[in-house]
């Protein structure tokens, strides 16, 4: 019987630590498909050997282009390349349309938070995988989790729901920007980040 | 290792109250720019928010003998005790050691609205409901801009969204300073009179310091040592002597005095 | 094993120990902080790539060169194209906000029947092809000696030659355009000259004195290009302009002018009499220097009706001291070139008489004619085809149309709903109206046929009419066109039977302008002149319009007439004119009654609606005055038993409107000001459709000369 009651505490505990742990972050996040697949590994590198910049390019004025629109896909794909139900899918729901596709960005941050891809790139020199990870070898594009408070993709998060960054790509929230401009920029404002 | 990269300005605007015929233009492009919605239905003077703001001030003199002049009113970016990040129990106003930009940080305001209270020249506006624009008329917002959320406080920083964009340009051409061409606030850009000038203060050889230091220029307030990084211009004495008044966001303590 | 109470407290205290070591708190308090900044509604700022394109501002004939920058292919913010020599990097708040028309709240989705109900002003949808069908009804079984008409808001241009050609076809078809200060001056001028079809367009770049009469120069009045260069030219070294604006108004050009003559209302002929009078005196050499074949009669007549007008008596009737007029004829002689222009406001047109005195004060002064002053403008070809002739709504028998098209929006008060609707034919009439929105005029229409919204088609743009320089452009489409939206060649092709497209008319003029060779295309690029010669065809004209520019001719060279009559052809002028000599009864407050005086900003009020934004200057700063704002001296308020922001009503023999007190001590007593509009802060209600209200049938005499009011405490 004491062991028992003894027992009551320890399994609220365990309980709580595992609600907290395993069952709020299964909760907290929905996964939701991409619209079509796309592989990145088929057009860079052995693929069809093209560079990040080739579709996310840097403008002349120095802003990132982000996702390429329909129109350079339809550069290449303007009719099916391949038989894969995904790319006639793709080919004809989105290219012969002329709609561009709702992709879920894993990168993007809420309106209030400002990047400058330009300066990152060319001033501090650092490599697209440097925050992006393996995302340009990839070949599929993963389910895109989506926080269902925020809406927000998990990868802004991090992949640990505690928060412990395994890599320097894994989790893009404030502090992680702070973490590496307190080394390199010490002259930084609010208003350098935020608009 | 710490480096800074940032080379340190500090900006200014000049505006030459001879040649503002107050039209609007500064306000809306303002609104526009900045992503400030239409007003309400029963919006006032006191509830809207004009991060740019165009007063008449007159002589104080009586029909057929009075003289009026137009004087546009923003935030006057204090360089010296700033009132308001004095004050703000949240720090949620800065003010940019590289810039010279006060700052207002809407998701760090309370919204307790002290540094309204604060603020010699009522240039804070408060946010009193969630932004709402016309359906459709979203589309029609700017993407450099992220609107504020309903209770925090928001004033005029410059347009720091086209320093953004200078310091893409600079960053592309592999140049570390901005090109004074290609950061131009949204008011600048819009007066029809080019009455408004804007540049960097420390930098002797810009077209607003040389405006500042000229005969014509006075600051509103300056007895109080705010030391305002916005000027103003007139040759007429009476106009030059309004610096002294207290400028009010009603009519019935109007700078009409 | 019994559960207790005991028990369940320490289970859930511990778990909740437990959730306190796990990230749930923690990363919940994160996601609802942001979730609280960023949440559903809060609008999100619009993606996609961001470009530039150049258009030209439709809003008003302006037609300023702007660069839209767009964001995914939609504009979010208009600025002037800086390197357009026209435009000059000018836009004033009302086409700084042109895009943000096509999502105005009173903005019709489609083909509409209007219903009024008491207090409602209601829309019912139909289908394009119905309401063409009605209006087809309309022209074809319309009522013995009735009528088919158009009011055409902005004439001049393709569309118009289209009207008016329809309008040949139709017995009687009438013609009708805006009866503003721009066509009167015209009349007054021809009258003198004995020459029909003139086109002027006022030299202010050069003028040295420049006499305005009611002409809201810094209120919207032309491209604000061109008005901040007159600021400019008050401090040129060679030649500087004095700018002398006559108004009873207190407005934003009576401050910004040099001098302000606060004249007594109504009493702007008397002023300009006065002016003429004293320049005739002073300075015989301009009269026969300038009138050298001055008819005999018509100069005795001249004569005797001026010395009606001495310096004494215009400044008792005006209000102006004596030495004051003396002062302003004399610079008026003297410092040259001179120029006197009346009118031009959104609160309506000048009389008649003033304009045949200010024509004869402007061809006394020498600057018909002359650079600096008046010039004659090389008006813009339009196909040769049968066209019905131009006329006012005044000329149109009452009761005589059963059917009538408004095209366009209010462009001035002379178009008012008051004036229109006892001309209608009492048989039965169906008035269609092309708006893109509920406007004051098309809310009495029967049917609305929305044309597309500011941008969202290719539209013409045919030039600021005070201008000396006459332009033509196009205002390249920057938007989607709205579905439902009808062109209104699509209408006239569906009453004449034809099927001819906007563009190929378009393409048609330009090829006119194209063949004449007259003029330079300016690109809005980098501001580089072309001459026509460089283009080799129309299509390639079109082209450069697309990409933005414009093209622009400067003023003709003609001779001015050398025998004026300076009464015009008129015949009892002289006795009209005799009789401005004597007051009219002034508002003193007693009893509350104030002069009431129209106001109105040109510019917004010529494209019917504004931007929501446009609250910014009106409601939410003391830029623009609001129709809920009556503005009075505070000894004026104080007789009337008012204080400053106080509600008060104000009372017109026409009606009444509820407004809130401003004092300004700026003010002439005994008149108070009130706008007419418009207000950019919509609900849809009926009240804002109600139209002039408390200046009714009071918008044909001249907004100078106001309407007698009572203004007591609500």
């Amino acid at each position: 019987m004491t062991i028992t009651r003894s027992l009551v505490p320890i399994a609220g505990l365990a309980t709580g630590l595992f609600a907290g742990w395993v069952v709020f972050p299964t909760v907290l996040y929905t996964t939701v498909d991409q619209p079509v697949q796309f592989n990145h590994a088929a057009h860079t590198g052995n693929g069809a050997g093209m560079s990040c910049q080739d579709c996310h390019a840097l403008g002349q004025d120095g802003r990132f282009a982000g996702i390429p629109g329909i129109h350079q896909c339809a550069e290449c794909h303007e009719e099916p390349i391949g038989s894969s139900e995904n790319e006639r899918r793709f080919v004809e729901e989105y290219v012969q349309q002329n709609r561009e596709v709702p992709w879920l960005v894993y990168a993007r941050q809420p309106d209030n938070a400002y990047f400058p891809h330009v300066v990152h790139v060319h001033k501090a020199k650092l490599a697209c995988e440097t925050c992006h990870g393996k995302h340009g070898s990839s070949s599929g594009l993963r389910p895109y989790e989506m926080n269902r408070i925020s809406g927000y993709s998990r990868d802004i998060w991090g992949s640990s729901i505690a928060g412990i960054k395994s890599q320097a790509w894994d989790g893009m929230k404030m502090d992680d920007c702070i973490s590496c401009h307190s080394v390199h920029n010490n002259d930084r404002a609010c208003i350098d980040c935020h608009k | 290792m710490r480096t800074v990269t940032t080379a340190r300005s500090r900006y200014g605007m000049v505006i030459d109250l001879d040649r503002c015929t107050g039209c609007g233009s500064c306000t809306v492009a303002c609104s526009v720019e900045n992503n400030i919605p239409p007003g309400t239905e029963n919006v006032t003077e006191r509830t809207g928010i004009t991060w740019m703001r165009v007063y008449e001030a007159d002589d104080g003199k009586s029909f057929p003998d009075t003289h009026s002049v137009f004087v546009p009113i923003m935030c006057q970016q204090c360089g010296n005790e700033t009132p308001c990040m004095s004050v703000c129990p949240q720090n949620a106003v800065e003010v940019d050691p590289a810039t010279g930009i006060v700052g207002q940080i809407p998701e760090r305001c309370l919204g307790c609205r002290y540094c309204m209270a604060a603020c010699p020249y009522h240039a804070r506006y408060f946010n009193w409901w969630d932004p709402k624009w016309p359906a459709g008329m979203e589309a029609a917002m700017n993407p450099d801009v992220a609107p504020r959320m309903r209770g925090v406080v928001e004033k005029c920083n410059f347009c720091q969204s086209r320093l953004h964009t200078a310091r893409e340009r600079a960053a592309s051409t592999g140049r570390t300073a901005i090109d004074p061409a290609d950061y131009v606030p949204a008011c600048v850009e819009a007066c029809p009179q080019r009455a408004i000038t804007f540049g960097d203060l420390d930098d002797s050889d810009s077209f607003v310091a040389a405006l500042a230091a000229g005969d014509r220029a006075f600051r509103f307030l300056s007895r109080i040592g705010t030391e305002p990084k916005v000027w103003y211009l007139s040759s007429r004495e009476w106009v030059r002597n309004l610096s002294d008044r207290v400028v009010a966001r009603t009519r019935k303590e109007n700078v009409r005095g | 094993m019994q559960v207790t109470r005991r028990g369940l407290l320490k289970f859930a205290g511990a778990s909740a120990a437990g959730i306190l070591f796990s990230p749930l708190p923690w990363k919940l308090l994160d996601d609802i902080a942001i979730w609280t900044q960023t949440g559903p509604w809060i609008p999100k700022v619009p993606r996609g790539p961001l470009t530039t394109a150049f258009s030209t501002c439709a809003l008003c004939p302006g037609g300023c060169a702007v660069e839209a920058r767009c964001a995914g292919g939609i504009p979010y913010a208009m600025r002037a194209a800086v390197r357009h020599t026209a435009g000059r990097g000018a836009l004033c708040p009302v086409g700084m906000t042109g895009h943000h028309l096509a999502y105005h709240p009173l903005r019709l989705s489609g083909a509409s029947v209007i219903r009024r109900t008491s207090d409602q002003v209601e829309t019912d949808s139909l289908s394009t092809q119905e309401a063409f069908d009605r209006i087809l009804g309309a022209l074809n079984t319309r009522p013995l000696a009735t009528g088919v008409a158009v009011i055409d808001q902005r004439p001049g241009r393709t569309l118009s030659g289209q009207f008016r050609a329809f309008l040949a076809q139709q017995s009687p078809g009438y013609y009708i355009v805006p009866d503003d200060d721009r066509l009167r001056m015209h009349e007054a001028f021809s009258n003198a000259c004995g020459k029909d079809g003139l086109s002027l367009g006022f030299d202010i770049e050069r003028t040295a004195t420049l006499l305005t009469i009611g002409t809201p120069v810094f209120d919207g009045w032309t491209r604000p290009a061109r008005t901040a260069a007159l600021l400019d030219r008050r401090h040129d070294a060679r030649n500087p302009l004095k700018l002398i604006h006559a108004d009873p108004r207190r407005t934003r050009t009576s401050v910004l002018a040099d001098q302000w003559l606060p004249i007594a209302p109504g009493s702007e002929t008397a002023l300009v009499l006065g002016l003429t009078n004293i320049v005739m005196r002073d300075h015989p050499s301009l009269a026969a220097r300038y009138v050298a074949d001055l008819h005999t009669s018509d100069r005795r007549g001249m004569l005797d009706v001026l010395s009606l007008f001495t310096p004494g008596i215009v400044a008792k009737r005006t209000g102006i001291p004596v030495d004051t007029l003396e002062k302003v004829g004399s610079a008026l002689a003297h410092r040259k070139p001179s120029m006197v222009i009346a009118g031009g406001d959104a609160a309506g047109p000048i009389d008649r008489d003033t304009h045949q005195a200010v024509a004869a004060l402007n061809i006394l002064l020498g600057s018909y004619g002359t650079p600096g002053g008046l010039l004659h403008r090389d008006e813009l070809p339009m196909p040769a085809t049968k066209m019905a002739a131009i006329s006012t709504i005044g000329d149109v028998p009452d009761g005589s149309i059963s059917l009538l098209i408004i095209d366009g929006e209010e462009m001035t008060c002379s178009t008012c709903w008051e004036s229109i609707e006892s001309k209608l034919s009492p048989d039965g009439h169906l008035v269609v109206s092309t708006s893109p929105f509920l406007t004051q005029l098309s809310a009495h229409a029967d049917i609305v046929l929305p044309s597309p919204a500011p941008y969202e088609t290719a539209a013409e743009v045919v030039g600021d009419p005070t201008d000396t320089v006459v332009s033509l452009s196009i205002s390249t489409p920057l938007l989607p066109r709205k579905q439902g939206s009808v062109e209104p060649i699509e209408l006239l092709n569906h009453l004449s039977g034809e099927s001819v497209a906007m563009q190929e008319l378009l393409k048609q003029r330009i090829a006119l302008v194209h063949a004449r060779g007259r003029g330079m295309i300016a690109g809005y690029q980098d501001g580089s002149g072309h001459r026509l010669s460089e283009f080799a065809s129309a299509d390639e004209i079109w082209s450069a319009f697309i990409e933005g520019a414009v093209w622009t001719s400067p003023p003709l060279h003609e001779t001015p007439a050398h025998s004026y009559t300076l009464l015009g052809h008129s015949p009892n002028i002289v006795d009209r004119w005799a009789a401005r000599a004597e007051g009219e009864p002034n508002g003193n407050g007693a009893d509350g009654q104030v002069i009431l005086l129209p106001t109105a900003s040109s510019d917004a009020a010529s494209c019917g609606r504004i931007s929501p934004l446009m609250t910014k200057i009106y409601q939410e700063s003391e830029v623009r005055p609001t129709r809920a704002h009556l503005v009075l001296h505070p000894d004026t308020g104080r007789r009337c038993g008012v204080d400053d922001g106080d509600q008060a009503v104000v009372q017109t023999e026409s009606g009444s409107r509820h407004v809130t007190i401003r004092f300004s001590a700026s003010l002439m007593p005994g008149v108070a000001q009130l706008s007419i509009g418009p207000d950019p802060n919509v609900s849809g209600k009926k009240s804002e459709f109600a139209g002039s209200d408390v200046f009714r049938n009071t918008l044909s005499r001249s907004p100078m000369a106001g309407v007698t009011a009572i203004v007591r405490r609500a």
